[in-house]
């Protein structure tokens, strides 16, 4: 692990932690001060080689104590409102422990296991960034059920390939349980010939859209507030309402039908789940990033008003700096072009400093921006959410604030993720 | 079922060693983070977790 060496700080603030009132601590690589030991007598202190191994190791050994459903989920996009929505689903027949915020990597994973208290059952995410670390998670989690939601191409290059992200994420496999079953994505195209080549050796589900999925979304509308599709299992065709939009939260629910049916819970008891989901995130949810700088996250909803308000609010606020990463307002149908320019105009009037732009719609807001008399090079416009991912990380002070703000389509929880 | 994990735990598992204090307290109630941490909390002294990192995909 390429730790800087700036960063290997946290055992050396055990002083600190003890003045907060911490009634012990678990440190390495230090000598503690024996001055300091007489001054907090009642304090435990315990010095490990790691204490990222550690408390994996400890995660390990809690995890074997507990005969509970362990559900694992990876995949390039998507985890997390998949693990949102298999929770809610699991919800239904059990008391869910499940990965919060960005807790899916190798301390979030064996912390989340160590929180587990009287829950009847673990919903994980596992996220990486190089070849052998989702091996380390399953090896903790041990699953039960393993789900791959699809193998984009999100930072290829760490991994050089789309084969080798599948592989990367196929790690997943080496911790399941020798009777688990694997979950995947039929719609992604490598999973899919994955699954063709593989169905012998292991016990498969698949979920999609295409024909031949194990659980078959089909007929799919698209309303305002959600979505609505039929889904076919085992020739029994149920009606699936689903209350968030976005087409992923349709791939979401089918892949949660398939853990459901994994686990034997009813599908009818499931499909209720679904129907009860609601997206945890409240709107104009306050965050720090990595580097100390506020986010205000309201990724879940866009309109004019939503928009404006959220402007308002950060445009009052005391920071240096302001940046708002703003995404298309969707659904605005003849209206877009002149809606999209009034918000142009509020980001002006609100003194934004920096505005990032994602989608295609908020051309309009950039350009209206111009004509109000923002400068050009503070305004950036992206197609993905991973290029105004990479603007932030090159842009963002610990002194600013910054205000995402989209159609919960867009998925601008990525880019808040992405961040934190 | 409701297990508790205490230090000993900890120390078992991980080879670790007890500086001062009492191995059966609970492993509970855990912090990462100086800033944030309450009276009550077990603090951990992750070393250069990785503040600089690309998010996991």
């Amino acid at each position: 692990m390429a730790f800087k060496e700036k960063d290997l700080i946290g055992s050396t603030l055990y002083e600190q932690a003890l003045e907060k009132g911490a009634i012990a601590c678990v440190l390495q690589g230090i000598t503690v001060d024996s001055e300091i030991l007489a001054k907090y007598p009642n304090s435990t202190i315990v010095l490990v080689d790691n204490v990222v191994k550690a408390m994996q190791q400890l995660a390990s050994y809690k995890r074997n104590l507990y005969h509970i459903p362990v559900v694992a989920i990876t995949g390039s996009v998507g985890k997390t409102s998949t693990k949102d929505m298999v929770a809610s689903v699991l919800s239904q027949n059990y008391k869910v422990l499940k990965t919060q915020g960005n807790y899916n990597n190798e301390i979030g994973l064996p912390l989340t296991v160590l929180s587990l208290k009287d829950e009847e059952a673990m919903v994980l995410e596992m996220g990486m960034n190089s070849f052998g670390e989702i091996s380390i998670l399953t090896n903790i989690a041990k699953p039960d059920v393993a789900v791959i939601t699809n193998i984009g191409t999100a930072h290829i290059g760490m991994l050089g390939s789309r084969e080798n992200i599948l592989k990367a994420k196929l790690e997943i496999l080496e911790g399941l349980n020798l009777q688990g079953t694997v979950i995947m994505n039929y719609d992604n195209d490598l999973l899919h010939n994955w699954y063709e080549k593989e169905k012998e050796n292991y016990h498969i589900l698949t979920y999609g859209l295409q024909q031949g999925s194990n659980i078959m979304g089909r007929n799919v509308i698209f309303e305002e507030n959600g979505s609505k599709c039929e889904a076919v299992i085992n020739d029994k065709t149920y009606e699936v309402s689903i209350p968030v939009g976005g087409e992923h939260f349709v791939s979401n629910s089918l892949c949660a039908l398939a853990v459901a049916k994994t686990l034997n819970i009813p599908i009818e008891r499931a499909l209720k789940g679904i129907e009860e989901f609601e997206l945890t995130k409240k709107r104009m949810e306050m965050k720090k990033s990595r580097n100390g700088a506020t986010i205000v996250n309201d990724c879940y909803n866009a309109n004019y008003d939503s928009m404006k308000a959220a402007l308002d609010y950060v445009g009052k606020l005391p920071n240096k700096r302001k940046i708002a990463v703003l995404g298309d307002m969707l659904e605005l149908g003849e209206y877009s072009k002149e809606l999209h320019q009034k918000v142009g105009k509020v980001v002006v009037k609100n003194k934004i400093d920096l505005l990032i732009c994602v989608g295609k719609e908020v051309t309009y807001m950039a350009q209206q921006a111009i004509v109000d008399g923002m400068s050009k090079e503070n305004i950036f416009i992206c197609n993905s959410n991973e290029e105004a991912i990479q603007i932030l990380q090159q842009k963002l002070q610990q002194e600013d604030i910054v205000l995402l703000k989209a159609s919960n389509s867009l998925n601008f929880t990525q880019i808040c993720d992405a961040i934190i | 079922m409701k297990y508790k994990i205490t230090i000993k735990d900890l120390i078992e598992n991980s080879n670790g060693k007890l500086i001062q204090g009492d191995e059966n307290l609970v492993f509970e109630n855990l912090c990462k983070d100086t800033r944030q941490l309450e009276p009550g909390q077990i603090y951990l002294g992750f070393q250069g977790e990785r503040f600089n990192r690309q998010h996991s995909i």
